[in-house]
């Protein structure tokens, strides 16, 4: 038998309700939420107790704005995270004076030298998933978005289209741009 | 068809598990090089295996309208509203009082209070903010962290007051210490490992960063500055050493340390050889007793070969990091800060009563920076080599994790963050010979612990004037 979501349960119904101040209707969608805003987060700072208080802020925020929420066919949870997402960004302002590094050491073909792997094993390299993390904190603007929403968040090119107002197509050709800056940052090749 | 199409084409199938790499090279052989690199690239692309504890999600849910019970948002100007909504809070009717009345004075006036230094009219503003912000952080770690954080802010205010040649008070120091120790009385107070671990890595990080910042101006500066400041550089040196033990040892947390105490500037110490006995909480190495360890990790077998590295404060010794060699060299290392001669004719060093055969060192002064090593010969040891400093430099300990010969540059991994420091200017050395080694060497010990002394500071990178290596023998 199919299932089918009751109306009063469907997202849409929720932040109607949430829009007009439904404090129910939000913690439901808070519950629904919750995980993928803190996996993103996390992803981001990678620290427990950062990513605890930068999700909250977000959904305290998101509460107190609700009412200037307009929907643009992407998930509701893609808005939770774009508040989350500009949260990171405060706190790493709020922080840049520590000079941990934590960045990326691009290591030149020179400095390999004889680690440099054949085109074989190349193909069966797994790469450090900490790196490359590092890396797509290093990229900028939509392509970071993209790869975020894409990968991270679990979102599909028709959701991320609507979230950024642009369309498929524009989302296809951010990724791969942004996929190959990755490549560059690595520099694997 | 476009690559980009190709590509997402490629990603969809491949994570739907219909297609694999090579399945989609075979597809589009005209671009398979570069469609290899970037599935490679977007195959690793994932979210942490991490879900938010239940405890977090209730607590937040708990307090997601906690915005709105405040006050009327409408009224109050959007930069004062931000500091209700930093971290989860139960707020008294007394403090969203006091909050109010800052907001009724004026979001612009606290805005521009946060560039003031002391002395100045809004500084009593900054810091009654930060008062506010200390009250509505009830998290242990984001409250150590926070204290950290305001620490930090009051050293700046000092280097600030420094170069404009201005006096800074006794007082500020005193506000100083007193963050640094209520931050590590905040992370005795929870049993969240990986917040404390992440504190400790923060501090550990932040207070080496204070104190290479603070000697850069120390100099420079009047004679009244000049002790307040040394002042700061110790403690943010006790601090650093804290952290340091803390990160691998919490137990160290619970012994409610200061940074005012002076037993931690000569406490620290590395002790290598045999491990002959444990009895108790007293080991054996290589005929040196260490008392009271406090160390909750296995202890190793009895007969090989370890090293360790440690605090000694009061009677107590904190085991930081146990290294097990497989191969059993006879030499005995010991490492730390000389404090004089017991009365049993034995040398003090660290705090460890260490047995020497007399006539093989060269003279020691208290105080003095001490490497020994040799062999030991009915529980003495006979000291084959020595280096020693009277001059007490900073110097970090870490793995080496990476290494760039074109900018000069090393990376080492620091209570798990990673530091890069510039290596252009120093003087690579073996410790075991004193040899000189090429930078290009240290590639060869990317995963070992490396030791790099007489940090500073220029610009935003951190220098050292020597790397001190161990060859594998």
């Amino acid at each position: 038998m199919e299932s089918t979501t009751p109306v009063h349960d469907s997202e849409e119904y929720l932040v109607q309700q949430a829009t007009k101040r439904d404090r129910a209707a939000f913690t439901v969608l808070y519950e629904r939420c919750i995980d993928r805003v803190y996996r993103h987060v996390y992803y981001r700072v990678s620290n427990h107790a950062e990513a605890e208080d930068i999700t909250q802020e977000a959904f305290v925020k998101a509460w107190k704005a609700i009412d200037k929420y307009k929907r643009t066919g992407a998930p509701f949870v893609t808005w939770i995270i774009t508040i989350a997402g500009n949260l990171v960004i405060d706190h790493y302002r709020r922080e840049q004076k520590v000079f941990v590094t934590d960045e990326i050491e691009k290591i030149s073909e020179k400095d390999l030298g004889n680690q440099i792997p054949g085109p074989e094993k190349q193909a069966e390299m797994n790469f450090d998933n900490a790196m490359i993390k590092k890396a797509v904190l290093k990229l900028t603007g939509d392509k970071q978005k993209v790869i975020l929403m894409h990968f991270i968040d679990g979102l599909s090119y028709e959701e991320i289209a609507k979230a950024l107002n642009k369309n498929e197509g524009a989302i296809r050709v951010i990724q791969y741009r942004a996929l190959s800056d990755l490549r560059g940052l690595i520099e694997w090749e | 068809m476009k690559k980009e199409e190709i590509l997402a084409i490629c990603i969809d199938e491949i994570q739907s598990g219909r297609s694999t790499i090579e399945d989609c090279i075979r597809r589009y052989p005209a671009v398979g090089k570069e469609l290899r690199s970037l599935l490679e690239i977007a195959l690793c692309l994932k979210p942490d295996d991490t879900v938010p504890s239940a405890e977090f999600k209730e607590r937040a849910k708990q307090h997601l309208f906690d915005g709105e019970k405040q006050f009327s948002p409408a009224k109050v100007p959007s930069r004062i509203r931000n500091w209700f909504t930093l971290t989860p809070v139960k707020v008294t009717a007394s403090v969203l009082l006091g909050v109010l009345i800052f907001a009724v004075a004026g979001g612009g006036t606290v805005y521009a209070a946060q560039s003031s230094t002391p002395g100045q009219i809004l500084y009593p503003v900054k810091t009654g903010v930060e008062n506010i912000q200390l009250t509505l952080t009830t998290s242990p770690a984001a409250k150590a962290r926070l204290y950290l954080q305001l620490a930090q802010r009051r050293i700046n205010e000092m280097t600030q007051q420094t170069k404009l040649n201005r006096n800074i008070t006794s007082q500020s120091v005193e506000t100083v210490t007193s963050l640094f120790d209520n931050a590590l009385n905040e992370l005795n107070t929870t049993n969240n490992m990986q917040a404390i671990n992440n504190t400790l890595s923060y501090l550990s990080v932040a207070s080496l960063n204070e104190e290479l910042e603070l000697k850069q101006v120390v100099s420079n500066s009047s004679q009244i500055n000049q002790p307040l400041l040394q002042q700061i550089i110790t403690e943010a040196g006790r601090a650093n050493t804290i952290a340091q033990v803390a990160y691998t040892n919490h137990d160290l947390l619970k012994h409610n340390l200061s940074i005012t105490n002076a037993v931690l500037d000569a406490g620290q110490f590395k002790i290598e050889g045999t491990l002959l006995s444990v009895q108790n909480n007293i080991w054996d190495i290589g005929g040196t007793n260490i008392l009271n360890i406090n160390y909750s990790g296995t202890i190793p077998a009895v007969g090989s070969h370890v090293k360790l590295t440690g605090l000694v404060v009061g009677n107590n010794t904190f085991i930081s990091n146990i290294a097990v060699s497989e191969d059993t060299p006879q030499v005995t290392e010991v490492e730390g800060q000389f404090e004089g001669t017991n009365q049993n004719g034995t040398s003090n060093i660290s705090g460890i009563s260490v047995n020497i055969n007399s006539g093989n060192t060269a003279p020691l002064a208290p105080g003095d920076s001490v490497q020994l090593q040799g062999n030991t010969q009915d529980n003495k040891l006979n000291v084959t080599g020595q280096q020693s400093s009277t001059v007490k430099t900073t110097t970090i300990t870490g793995v080496l994790t990476a290494v760039n010969l074109v900018n000069g540059t090393i990376t080492v991994q620091l209570t798990g963050r990673q530091v890069k420091v510039d290596i252009n200017n120093a003087q690579i050395q073996n410790f075991a010979d004193t040899t000189t080694l090429k930078i290009a060497g240290l590639k060869l010990l990317i995963g070992h612990e490396i030791k790099l002394d007489g940090l500073s500071k220029n610009g935003n990178l951190v220098s050292a004037s020597l790397v001190q290596v161990r060859l594998v023998q």
